[in-house]
């Protein structure tokens, strides 16, 4: 039994992307130790901070050429880790900015606590994209949720906050379990952790069920599925992402439905269209099982929500959905398709989740459909963001959400998945009336208490003993929402974005085709 | 000059944007100026691209940005003109310019005015990137971004709840549409590993094999495209409801141009129907069964606007059953003329509609003749261009298509285009016979509408502003001499349109003056129905029981005889129909399916029921079915 | 006489079923982290039965990052318990349901 573990010079180069942030999380702590409570808003300045200098740490990586292996194999800076990451520093970025105005609100009190573990999620979330051993991934995964479980019960005093980050951190954990066991045993059948040397292992062994290895390997290959579909929210392992992004804290929901689900979901790519790319059959019709549930049964539970925050939640199970897709294909074309879409849905959806962020320092509550009546009149601008994002989101041709799908299923029908394409389509097409609906009520229904509706709800609400409270509310969803500077710059970035990326697709599907291996 | 065409989409846009961003901040001359403005400064461009183009034959491609990469597919964000592509702008940004001029005077009291406007040139921008895109892939946003204008402006008046059913309901329709047109460029880009134009349509031969499945497939869905925009059967059921919108819209999208979207693709999708037979067979179904139907239906409504609705449906079975025997250049010759006729009747129908302040029922009109006589004679002119009396328009254009069946079914022998002959002549008969029941309806006897009686002539009925009536009169002139460019023998537009999608097959010689003659007839026989029914007699709704003033009242009970005899089965049939289609199958089937997504929505929102160990519950089990997968998968 | 490796895995397995179990079952979320480090106790098992089966060290090390992973978990969740405990004064992990539809 040998152990051999070298660590070069060069290979700390491989941490530029980490390094940056790494910094930033520790400055953070020690400033706040000596900012009076009135300063510490500015924190945020020294997160953002950590975030740009990550996302330049990615850039000399992407121009460096050479070894993309470092630390023996347990990092790579390959172009899928480099994609991943400047998915996940935007939408942490853009989360950074929504932050401030919504926490004063919250009165969160414990500032540098919550820029601390926003940087360590996000520092999980890269490492996790940069993993290239069985090991890295677990420290990935559990680096990214740690933090999460605790800023999902940030709001102070509020049950909802807490059962949130109660249900996420005991589902998590639990999922985990089964994660850890899968690892297990894949090492068991292939006597390594290094994603390299199973994929070397995997292609010079003939695979069989019953003996060898491969009862191991099999199983361990099932029980990965489970513990990865649970943190993309792929039906039935999703349960927990309605509630939990119901109750965390909305930059943090924008911040996880993006960042988490792009990490995991270069670690799908990584583990199986890649590392377990010689045993495609073995796990293909399970993948392509889950992404047909997901996408169908994301859509149809969420067709009826009128909690625009979970029906978001349930819409980021059916896009999940529909980037397992892109994975059921196993090739490096749906590998391009799923990054595409990561790419846009990470813009698309944390602007949606800003608007909401926004619009919730308005009401006490979740935003309602109801709550959005005539928000085109009250707030053009927000409800013309909103509108992007969910034209977006819904797909119609011409939005960058139908740039995503596009790639995915042009990925799919042309490696003869033609049903998936199909259902897809369907299943999408389906899906345009939930998020239309949303735009119906900004656009075409009055305010709630506006002009021809105040009187009559006037005189209803003293007629039925007055509620001071209720005519407040109704009078404070009529008037305009206050957008905070942050958000207003983070609503800028993301909807420049996507409408950008719906006019002009094709540098992002090249990056996303380089990053898939693809010419 | 062709360089320019992309302006033609950026201006209309340009108008979009300004008017939706900041319209309600600008004065009302300048909402006129730009909405209007943009329009017809496109219409201007599509002209240049008309004498610019010349007699050229190649497609002038226009590549604007790489937009969609996969591989060596490249596809760019391009524009493409050939003759087709022109003879649609003009249609489209001339057609639609008229009708922007007629909504100043007919939306002027809107509140929403500057929308109205942002919508409209919002839909022109569609438009007008459906017929010039150059690829699939900017055809369907095209195609969808029509749907979302005609949507939008169905449901414009949202305070009224049938507005917003109807406007859901063609929204639903028309994403059934896009699905299958989606579908379709899947299929297309998995077979041909392309999607711009150049690479499939025009493409080597033999790329779309006849008999090939994967071709087949593709057509149908391109069919269900095209059925689901052109409102043809089974997939209707939007059209007469779209009539819940702003009249202009109804002559702009529901009559003039989105309809015809679906005519369009299928002469662009040649390639692919004819190496589809049994495709192209079913877009002859689907037109003649469409055309006969809706003539049927058009007869029994008392909705002015519905009449006019159902009648489109009609003229589309037409061009469909033009397309069906490959006489794309008539199919298109007719969506050029009836784009100019129909709008003109939904302008007319309009200009009454303003004047009776919104009343639609046709048994409220009569008599308006001397009230409204631009109304009245860009309705009779319209109408006799709708059932096809020489010299109008519609007379050659529904010729050029009687024309090309017969002579098709004569060459190929086959009986079903006989069959399909015979549809086109009985619907002319019946065109001419609900045309003219309307005009009789609404135009002549005394006005029998109770708002004027009671309130003593404070609603005086008027005639429109010059806003409206001077659009009116344009497109009566074209009404009249815009079947001129498809004069058989002659056929000028047939030849302009052959280098784009072939030349469609003519009767000659005496062949030609007989069915020339069997359409007027058919055309005059039906208004002379509508006349011995409507008019001969004073037309009333309450019948007379004295038994002599009956006899006489139903001229011997000739008329009732050919009411028990032909019109009421047609009636029964129609309407039977209709309910059949409507109530059972398509309604009931898109309720049943909406109902059933919100059931089962609903019932799996219960189990999400909040207990944690629930949803630890739900991940066992699907671990324990994983497992079960990898184990039993040998 | 020396145990086998099967063994090993049989005696981890039933152990990390029993950690299901306990999670499926039980409602004080203390318990249910006992089940859940058990659940990740055996799965250490299965790693040092391979680990000892292959002479690799790699299970080995896995093993010493899964401790202290959970270590760092149990942390963070008592947190969230005592944060809860404070505001409801018992701790049921059905009374939480506040989040559902």
């Amino acid at each position: 039994m040998n152990f051999i573990y070298t660590v070069s010079n060069a290979d700390w180069g491989h941490l530029l992307a980490l390094a940056p942030l790494v910094v930033t999380t520790a400055l953070t702590m020690l400033i706040d130790i000596f900012l009076p409570a009135k300063a510490r808003s500015a924190l945020v300045a020294v997160a953002l901070a950590g975030v740009a200098g990550s996302g330049a740490g990615v850039y000399m990586l992407y121009q460096s050429s050479g070894n993309v292996l470092a630390f023996n194999g347990m990092i790579t800076t390959d172009h899928l880790a480099l994609f991943g990451s400047v998915i996940i520093l935007v939408t942490t970025f853009l989360s950074l900015l929504i932050a401030p105005g919504y926490i004063e609100r919250q009165g969160v009190a414990q500032q540098g606590e919550y820029y601390t573990l926003v940087q360590l999620a996000a520092l999980g979330m890269l490492l996790l994209t940069s993993a290239a051993s069985l090991m890295t991934i677990f420290l990935g995964i559990e680096l990214l949720s740690l933090p999460l479980y605790i800023l999902c019960a940030f709001s102070p005093g509020q049950t909802k906050a807490y059962e949130s980050g109660m249900k996420y951190f005991m589902l998590s954990a639990f999922a985990s379990g089964f994660l850890l066991y899968g690892m297990a045993l894949t090492y068991g059948a292939t006597g390594t952790t290094q994603l390299a040397g199973i994929q070397n292992f995997l292609a010079n062994h003939q695979f069989t069920l019953t003996s060898g290895f491969g009862p191991y390997f099999i199983m361990g290959m099932a029980l990965l599925i489970i513990g990865l579909s649970f943190k993309v929210s792929a039906i039935p392992f999703h349960a927990w992402t309605p509630d939990v992004y119901e109750g965390a804290p909305t930059p943090i929901t924008a911040m996880m439905a993006s960042g988490t689900k792009t990490a995991a979901f270069v670690v799908f790519i990584r583990l199986f269209t890649e590392t377990f790319g010689s045993v495609t059959a073995e796990w293909q019709g399970i993948i392509w099982a889950l992404a047909i549930i997901t996408t169908i049964g994301g859509n149809i539970l969420a067709a009826t929500q009128t909690n625009v925050k979970r029906m978001l939640a349930y819409s980021g199970v059916a896009h999940a959905g529909y980037m397992l897709i892109g994975v059921a294909v196993a090739n490096s074309l749906g590998t391009a398709g799923v990054l595409t879409y990561l790419a846009v849905y990470a813009l698309m959806n944390t602007g949606a989740f800003g608007v909401l962020s926004a619009l919730e320092q308005q009401i006490d509550t979740n935003v309602g459909l109801d709550d959005l009546r005539g928000l085109a009149s009250r707030s053009p601008l927000l409800a013309a963001a909103m509108a992007i994002f969910l034209f977006a989101l819904a797909g119609i041709p011409g939005a960058a959400g139908f740039i995503g799908k596009y790639t995915v299923f042009y990925a799919a029908a042309v490696s003869g998945h033609i049903e998936l394409t199909i259902i897809g389509v369907l299943a999408s097409a389906a899906g345009f009336f939930y998020y239309l609906r949303v735009i119906w009520m900004m656009y075409f229904v009055p305010p709630a208490g506006s002009s021809a509706e105040s009187e009559s709800l006037h005189a209803e609400i003293i007629s039925a003993g007055g509620s001071a409270a209720a005519a407040k509310v109704s009078i404070a969803t009529a008037a305009a929402v206050a957008l905070p500077v942050g958000a207003t710059i983070a609503l800028f970035i993301a909807a420049v974005g996507v409408i950008g990326f719906g006019i002009a697709p094709a540098e992002i599907i090249q990056l996303a085709r380089n990053a898939a291996g693809l010419p | 000059m062709l360089a320019y065409t992309p302006l033609m989409l950026a201006l209309p846009l340009a108008g979009f944007i300004i008017l939706g961003a900041g319209g309600n901040s600008l004065p009302k001359w300048l909402v006129n100026l730009i909405g209007c403005g943009s329009v017809a400064l496109a219409f201007i461009l599509a002209l240049t691209d008309f004498f610019a183009y010349g007699a050229s034959s190649a497609p002038y491609d226009i590549v604007l940005w790489r937009w969609v990469t996969s591989g060596t597919l490249e596809i760019h964000a391009g524009l493409l003109v050939d003759k087709l592509s022109i003879i649609m702008t003009m249609v489209v940004t001339g057609v639609g310019f008229l009708i922007h001029i007629y909504s100043i005077g007919y939306m002027g009291e809107d509140p929403a005015y500057e929308r109205f406007f942002a919508f409209m040139n919002f839909f022109i921008t569609a438009m007008l990137l459906l017929v010039l895109a150059d690829n699939f892939l900017f055809l369907l946003i095209g195609w969808a971004g029509v749907g979302l204008a005609s949507f939008l402006l169905i449901g414009f008046w949202w305070r009224k709840p049938s507005a917003v059913k109807a406007a859901q309901k063609a929204f639903v329709v028309n994403v059934i549409g896009d699905f299958g047109l989606m579908i379709a460029i899947f299929l297309l880009v998995g077979k041909t590993g392309s999607l711009n134009f150049t690479d499939t349509l025009f493409a080597r031969a033999g790329l779309f094999s006849a008999g090939d499945q994967t071709t087949t497939i593709i057509a149908f869905m391109l069919l269900i495209a095209a059925a689901a925009k052109s409102a043809q059967l089974p997939l209707h059921v939007w059209l007469p409801d779209a009539m819940e919108g702003p009249t202009p819209v109804s002559a702009l999208i529901h009559a003039a141009t989105m309809v015809t979207a679906g005519v369009y693709l299928v002469a662009r999708c040649t390639a692919i129907f004819s190496a589809a037979p049994y495709a192209l067979e079913t877009v002859g179904i689907m037109g003649g069964a469409s055309a006969l139907f809706a003539a049927t239906a058009a007869l029994f409504q008392y909705d002015i606007k519905r009449v006019l609705a159902y009648s489109t449906m009609s003229q589309l079975g037409y061009m469909f059953m033009a397309e069906s025997v490959g006489a794309n250049s008539a199919a298109i010759f007719h969506l050029t003329t009836h784009a100019f006729f129909k709008a003109l009747l939904f302008m007319s129908a309009g200009a009454v509609i303003h004047a009776l302040h919104g009343e639609q029922d046709m048994r409220k009109m009569g008599g308006l003749r001397k009230k409204l006589p631009v109304a009245f004679w860009s309705f009779l002119i319209g109408g006799l261009a709708l059932a096809g009396i020489p010299p109008f328009a519609g007379f050659w254009s529904k010729d050029a298509i009687l024309g090309a069946i017969f002579t098709q079914a004569g060459a190929t022998g086959s009986a079903w285009e006989y069959v399909l002959w015979m549809i086109g002549v009985i619907t002319a008969i019946l065109t001419g016979l609900y045309i003219f029941r309307l005009i009789f309806v609404v135009f002549y006897g005394s006005y029998r509408g109770a708002e004027q009686k009671s309130s003593g002539g404070r609603f005086a009925i008027h005639e429109a502003g010059l806003a409206m009536t001077d659009p009116m009169t344009a497109l009566l002139a074209l009404s009249i001499i815009g079947g001129f460019d498809g004069v058989p023998g002659v056929d000028t537009i047939g030849n302009y349109l052959q280098s784009a999608i072939g030349l469609s097959p003519a009767a000659q010689g005496s062949q030609l003056v007989i069915l020339l003659f069997v359409g007027v007839l058919a055309a005059a026989g039906g208004i002379f129905i509508a006349w011995q029914l409507y008019l001969a007699r004073p037309f009333r709704f309450t019948p007379n029981k004295n038994p002599l003033y009956q006899l006489f009242a139903n001229a011997y009970y000739i008329d009732a005889l050919y009411n028990a005899v032909i019109v009421q089965p047609i009636v029964q049939l129609g309407s039977g129909l209709n309910t059949l289609l409507e109530t059972w199958t398509l309604d009931g089937g898109s309720r049943a399916i909406a109902g059933g997504v919100d059931l089962l929505s609903r019932a799996l929102r219960k189990l999400q029921s909040g207990y944690a160990r629930n949803y630890a519950l739900s991940i066992v089990i699907g671990a324990l079915l994983i497992v079960a997968f990898v184990v039993l998968n040998h | 006489m020396a145990v086998s490796l099967n063994s090993y895995l049989i005696v981890s397995a039933i152990l990390f079923s029993i950690g299901v179990i306990g999670v499926l079952v039980r409602r004080n979320p203390l318990v249910i982290f006992m089940s859940i480090e058990l659940m990740l106790n055996a799965v250490n098992l299965t790693f040092m039965a391979f680990a000892n089966a292959l002479g690799s060290v790699d299970g080995w090390v896995f093993v010493f990052i899964s401790l202290t992973v959970a270590a760092a978990e149990v942390v963070v969740g008592l947190a969230i318990i005592v944060a809860i405990f404070r505001t409801r004064k018992e701790i049921d992990i059905d009374e939480m349901n506040t989040l559902k539809g």
